[in-house]
């Protein structure tokens, strides 16, 4: 048999179980009969076993709007641009390598200036070209203005109120000093009345700016007489690179990273003020502070961190790239009882998709909490003192694309599940079983009574905290109302 | 077995290695569940057996071998009627899967890479054959057409997406 086609069908047969007793042992035989027929069949399988693993982060039913990303070239100096200029003064151009702003803030920061890696203990920022390859950096300018950049991002400062964006992510805060702050983009140029605002260029050379609070003219470049777009809170536009006309899109403030200060916050406060066993704000401080917490990822192209419910979130990115959290020194509940809060955001639900666990069996750890098989209904498992697994699973998957708040609690009696405050769904449960020490995953599943991980979560996780009682309905909904305020 | 390096190291060193082992195990093994049961006793024996990897040696051909090893298990476990490819068989194509050349983790990104550009058409068919796992059968019985004419259709999506693989394979090493 040498066509391929034929061998095709045949190998595609064997995958999806419409083989008969003659077709494998044709195909088993052409295996044998040489090294690169068993090749080809080694690469065709193993496409369709990635198959599977893909159809685990898809969703058929969200349709997600990407950005999209890698730019060629900076639209140079050639784009008729007339400056607005309001009531500031241009600052003549400073020869390259002048200090105007410093390094505030980073997360797994690369960044190169003028083609060098700037060492993080250099704090200066000077006019001239960056590039941020990797990681999240921030940096305030002497008139206040502060700046977080994503990478992956290539940007120029001109001066303390100007600066072009040529690919990537950045959001800024501008405080009255700072009026009239101005990014450049290849199809726009951004001007800022005192606001906070992010902008994204895309691969396409378009860009989208998003208005958070305040206000900003946004003009297209390559045509004078295109009258600025004013936008203010809670406004976006979109100005592609071919065409001159602003496109009025969704605000999308989930996307952009807008500080990496955790605000000083009553959520956190709040859930301090219960006495949790173990906390975890999951922001730049448990990435970089907390000697007891490791991110775990495969592919560190980008920072786990992301936007979140309160401040910063952890970014997981499923069974694909396969990143989680390991929390060792965890100490676990010994009063029979255990409570669980945390804000979770999905992007896609992956079969059992973990959000923590610290049981690896029936017969170690206390809890697994996470999506139950492919269903994607939010679920938690408690391990009982008098032996024996107590399930209790909610009725709905849970939201794609929106924050939820999500708890448990294990009174000793009963297990309840709670979802944005409410109560979901309950079982009987009796007292939750003393563990003996392991590791506590967050974003993944233990293997067994092994090192090891599995069921990852695709989404972000934020505000994670585990108490050693019994949380009441009013405290968890009190919890939720807290974390609805503007800037909790 | 709390120690928060060696878990570091296994998890990322498995974690790596998991996907090329668990497409051989399916490979040889087209009964999901069966593959899934198998994927766990190697992972677990490898995990106990983590000390006695020897780090100079590639991680994932160690591994591959005890998956092996535990399909092998499997395999003699099963009615002698089962449609089954014999030993030599499972030895050869467990040859293909440990060769040094083929970089499965290059290959997964680039099939990542080749089904965003996948046709809405082809997605819909991959869909219901991998995240809902329907046979073509229970597929042609959906779309009210025959088993026939959804296996070509599956064959085609596949021969669509190993061209790309192989193009985009081509210019990652040019």
């Amino acid at each position: 048999m040498n066509d391929f086609e034929s061998i095709n069908q045949l190998i595609d047969q064997w995958l999806d179980e419409s083989i008969d007793e003659a077709g494998t042992r044709l195909l088993n035989d052409w295996i044998k009969d040489s090294p690169e027929n068993a090749d080809y069949f080694a690469q065709r399988s193993h496409l369709h076993s990635r198959l599977f693993d893909w159809a685990q982060t898809h969703d058929s039913k969200v349709v997600r709007v990407r950005p999209v990303v890698r730019v060629r070239a900076v639209l140079g100096a050639a784009a008729a641009v007339a400056v607005f200029v309001l009531g500031g003064v241009w600052f003549s151009k400073p020869t390259p390598g002048h200090p105007v702003a410093e390094l505030t803030a980073w997360a797994d920061s690369d960044l190169r200036y003028q083609g060098r890696p700037q060492s993080l203990q250099d704090a200066t920022i000077r006019t001239g070209n960056y590039e941020a390859k990797r990681g999240i950096t921030s940096f305030r300018f002497e008139n206040g203005v502060e700046v977080v950049v994503e990478a992956p991002a290539e940007f120029r400062i001109e001066s303390d109120l100007k600066m072009s964006l040529t690919q990537g992510r950045l959001s800024a805060t501008v405080p009255p000093e700072g009026i009239g702050f101005t990014v450049e983009t290849p199809s726009a140029e951004v001007i800022d009345f005192g606001t906070e605002f992010a902008i994204e260029v895309g691969g396409d050379r378009s860009s989208e700016v998003h208005v958070f609070d305040g206000a900003v003219d946004v003009k297209p470049l390559g045509s004078a007489e295109v009258i600025p777009v004013r936008l203010v809170t809670n406004g976006a536009t979109r100005i592609e690179f071919e065409s001159d006309v602003p496109m009025g899109i969704p605000l999308a403030p989930d996307r952009f990273l807008r500080t990496l200060e955790e605000p000083k916050l009553l959520y956190s406060k709040a859930v301090r003020a219960l006495s949790p066993i173990a906390k975890l704000r999951m922001g730049l401080q448990t990435l970089t502070k907390r000697s007891d917490v490791q991110f775990v990822s495969l592919d560190g192209a980008r920072s786990p961190l992301a936007s979140g419910k309160v401040g910063a979130s952890f970014r997981f990115e499923g069974p694909v790239e396969r990143s989680f959290v390991t929390m060792s020194d965890y100490a676990a509940s010994t009063t029979g009882k255990l409570s669980g809060v945390c804000w979770v955001y999905a992007e896609s639900r992956p079969r059992k998709a973990s959000i923590a666990a610290d049981t690896n069996g029936p017969e170690t750890g206390q809890f697994a909490w996470g999506l139950w098989r492919d269903k994607g209904f939010s679920r938690v498992k408690i391990r009982q003192e008098n032996g024996g697994e107590v399930f209790v699973r909610e009725r709905e998957p849970l939201p794609i694309g929106e924050w939820q708040q999500i708890a448990f609690v294990a009174d000793g009696v009963s297990l309840r599940l709670y979802r944005n405050g409410r109560e979901v769904a309950a079982e009987p449960c009796g007292p939750v079983a003393l563990s003996s020490q392991a590791p506590l995953l967050i974003g993944a599943h233990p293997i067994d009574s092994l090192p090891g991980a599995q069921q990852f979560w695709h989404g972000r996780i934020d505000e994670f905290a585990i108490f050693d009682f019994a949380l009441t309905s009013e405290q968890i909904m009190a919890l939720y109302e807290v974390a609805q305020s503007p800037r909790p | 077995m709390g120690n928060h390096n060696q878990l570091t190291e296994f998890t990322l060193l498995w974690t790596e290695a998991q996907p090329s082992v668990m497409a051989f195990i399916r490979s040889v093994t087209p009964q999901l569940v069966d593959a899934e049961d198998i994927l766990q006793e190697t992972a677990r024996q490898i995990a106990s057996r983590f000390e006695e990897y020897d780090p100079e040696r590639p991680f994932g051909a160690w591994a591959m071998g005890i998956a092996k090893y535990k399909v092998m298990e499997w395999r003699r476990r099963q009615k002698k009627a089962a449609l089954l490819f014999d030993e030599e068989a499972i030895e050869a194509i467990h040859f293909s899967y440990i060769s040094p050349e083929s970089d499965w983790k290059e290959t997964g990104r680039a099939i990542d890479q080749c089904l965003k550009k996948a046709s809405p058409a082809a997605e819909k068919l991959l869909v219901m054959r991998y995240l809902e796992e329907l046979k073509p059968a229970e597929i042609a019985r959906r779309t009210n057409s025959s088993a026939n004419s959804v296996s070509v259709r599956l064959t085609r999506a596949r021969d669509a997406l190993k061209d790309c693989l192989e193009r985009r394979l081509k210019e990652a090493r040019a």
